[in-house]
């Protein structure tokens, strides 16, 4: 007979019990069960366990366990969507894991500092090259960021402002509705606009505290806009902002609107005596209110602004990614190339431009396009089609553009001549004064030319009229023939 | 006539058009089969198949009320998250038991960590005398409570296959593929667990 440990005892009973053991495995624990009364004692107890097990009491059922866990999954589905990319249990090793990597991310970072910094100026460049596409390279100088309010008010007026100090080149800009607006760059030689300040406008304007507030705020604005409205890059390449072509505009309107009527017309004649480039419209001019057209006119943008940018080859309208305010805030510093060198930049622009122009001419005439452009030697010109930039309703404003004082020449001549009425005596002589204005070579050319083909008009009706009443004199049937030579 | 076909009005019907039957009726597989084609009202069948069974084992290993229901809905919600990926390789109670025996061991580790940072007032030995005496000494009729504390006695790793076998019914195969074990293993600790158990009931198996 087998023998048994205790421990095997036990496991063999165990499958005794399940009924797991072979037919000799069974007949052999049998015999020793029936041989040993402990051993027969054991199974007795676990059939007994066994049976307990089986009868033991169920726990109630839930009726409403699909309710509760179909309304947990939808709170939790919810919840694990919205907050976390994985199952919470594993937050608290998500978390653990978090720390340690910011500390290691905040070890390495510090510890490669320097390279890091190297790499991330090489890709912040990177990044600014393929946004200004190439356009705007090296330092880049923004061209007004120092002026004063004089400044913008002489702006306003003529839409000129120096580019550089001495005052050697101007940018003008001119908004015309039919022609659109044009960007002028160029030499100022005599064209540069007379001076003028704030204190010569309230002298004659005589605005109220609360006016001359408004107005300096207007100014203050005017000038903000103007600071971020214009660049030149080392790679010699000049961004204006087209809406400062507008800007002018929008500003004598808004100081318009602040004043009551008869400051209105103070300011009128401050305009015209200064020969500005706009005069009021005496119509649609609301009473005195606060000025918020500026800001209404050209809202805020993102770093990415658009301008027209000119380059010795091209003249592009384009989204630029210039973190503007950064660019003027820091005028001066780390700025390589400094504004005395501009006007020597600017004149080799214009030059590149002209000579490139120049050739372009030659090949074929320059199509119509949105953007055109022209220049000379000593200047530049960028003509930008109205659709382009296309006027919203709040772009109305209550100046308009005056009309220019162009040099007048005038003709004065008499013209002698001998009557052939062949009912008067002839050989009496009269004459006519023809006297009339023109402008130039070509309006005297054109004037000239209208009054001959109106003469000669006239000497034919003149003509015909004289042989008919010839022929009424002479007998019937003897034609004589019409002097045709009776010019004088 | 019109041979439109009418949407269902309810997921039994669909279902049982699906399936050619009534789907109440259908096998595991088959409700399996049309949850991971999309049918995930299914789910609600599978569930309700076997809710108790899965609350009964929770309550097997931890004799508490409180925590069948929290525990038995985060086992099916686990269930119905895996249930996409179920390849049929094992039956899908087999498989449910097994996600409901981590999820309980799971619950068990957390209370031992609980319990190892909790501040332990009294000695062990005192508060076990005093279940003893309150076990043991009790009316016959309360046998099923003192078979449910026996059981408590019994460590974990022992008593899950004695409740898997004496109480479901399971086969030895199936207890090793819930507890991912070998049968040798099954066997071995199921008969040193009702051995154990043996000893803890000695009382109330000598009336």
């Amino acid at each position: 007979m087998k023998q048994y440990s205790q421990e095997e005892l036990s496991r063999w009973l165990s499958e005794y019990l399940d009924g797991s053991l072979d037919v000799g495995e069974q007949t052999m624990l049998e015999e020793y069960i029936s041989a040993h009364p402990e051993a027969a004692k054991e199974l007795r107890e676990l059939r007994q366990i066994k049976h307990l097990l089986a009868a033991k009491k169920e726990v109630p059922p839930d009726p409403f366990f699909w309710s509760r866990l179909s309304a947990r999954m939808d709170s939790d589905v919810e919840e694990e969507r919205n907050l976390l990319p994985f199952s919470r249990k594993y937050v608290p090793l998500a978390s653990a894991m978090g720390i340690l990597a910011f500390v290691a991310i905040g070890v390495t970072v510090f510890l490669q500092r320097e390279p890091i910094l190297e790499y991330l100026s090489k890709q912040s460049q990177a990044v600014k090259e393929v946004y200004e596409g190439g356009i705007l390279k090296g330092a880049v100088l923004p061209l007004f960021a120092n002026i004063d309010n004089d400044k913008v008010l002489q702006y306003a007026l003529f839409g000129t402002l120096p580019l550089d100090a001495k005052a050697e080149t101007a940018l003008r800009v001119d908004e015309q509705s039919e022609k659109g607006y044009h960007i002028e760059v160029g030499m100022t030689a005599d064209r540069l606009p007379p001076p003028v300040t704030v204190k010569e406008l309230y002298a004659e304007v005589l605005p109220t505290m609360q006016q001359r507030l408004q107005i300096d705020s207007v100014l203050d604005e005017a000038k903000a806009k103007i600071a971020k409205g214009a660049f030149y890059s080392e790679n010699n390449a000049l961004a204006v902002d087209p809406e400062l072509t507008k800007l002018n505009r929008v500003v004598l309107s808004d100081i318009a609107s602040v004043l009551a009527p008869v400051q209105r017309q103070r300011f009128d004649r401050f305009l015209n005596k200064r020969n500005s480039s706009y005069a009021l419209t005496k119509e649609n001019i609301p009473t005195p209110q606060a000025p918020r057209r500026l800001r209404s006119a050209f809202p805020e943008q993102p770093n990415l602004h658009e301008f027209v940018v000119m380059t010795a080859d091209s003249t592009v309208v384009t989204h630029l990614a210039l973190n503007i305010d950064s660019l003027v805030r820091n005028q001066g510093i780390d700025v390589p190339m400094v504004a005395s060198e501009l006007p020597a930049r600017l004149e080799n622009l214009m030059k590149a431009r002209y000579e490139r122009t120049a050739v372009a001419r030659m090949r074929r005439a320059e199509p119509q396009r949105a953007l055109r452009t022209t220049g000379e030697e000593d200047f530049f010109k960028v003509e930008i089609a109205p659709r382009f930039f296309p006027d919203p309703e709040s772009m109305r404003v209550w100046v308009t553009p005056r009309l220019k004082k162009e040099k007048m020449f005038r003709f004065e001549f008499r013209v002698e001549h001998r009557d052939v009425n062949v009912q008067s005596e002839p050989g009496a002589v009269s004459s006519v004064d023809v006297e009339f204005d023109f402008r130039g070579m070509d309006s005297l050319m054109r004037i000239l030319t209208e009054e001959q083909l109106k003469h000669t008009e006239q000497f034919r009706r003149a003509d015909s009229v004289f042989r008919a009443r010839t022929r009424d004199h002479e007998q019937p049937g003897r034609v004589k023939k019409a002097d045709t030579t009776g010019r004088e | 006539m019109n041979e439109t076909k009418q949407k269902p009005d309810t997921t039994s019907g669909m279902l049982a058009q699906a399936a050619g039957g009534t789907v109440t009726h259908k096998s595991d597989e088959v409700l399996i089969t049309l949850f991971q084609t999309g049918e995930r009202d299914v789910f609600r069948l599978l569930v309700e198949r076997y809710q108790e069974r899965v609350r009964n084992i929770i309550y097997s290993i931890f004799h508490e009320q409180a925590i069948i229901d929290d525990l038995a809905q985060e086992v099916f919600i686990k269930a119905y998250e895996a249930l996409p990926r179920f390849r049929f390789e094992s039956s899908f109670y087999t498989w449910l038991y097994r996600i409901t025996v981590n999820k309980s061991r799971d619950e068990l580790r957390k209370r031992k960590v609980r319990r190892f940072f909790a501040i332990q007032p009294f000695d062990d030995s005192a508060e076990k005398e005093i279940a003893d005496t309150l076990v043991f000494q009790g009316p016959r009729e309360d046998a099923q409570e003192l078979i449910t504390v026996g059981l408590k006695k019994v460590p974990e790793k022992f008593r899950l296959p004695v409740i898997l076998k004496d109480i479901e019914g399971m086969s030895y195969d199936e207890i090793a593929e819930i507890m991912q074990c070998e049968i040798g293993t099954v066997k071995s600790r199921l008969s040193r667990g009702r051995a154990m158990l043996r000893i803890a009931l000695r009382p109330l198996l000598e009336e």
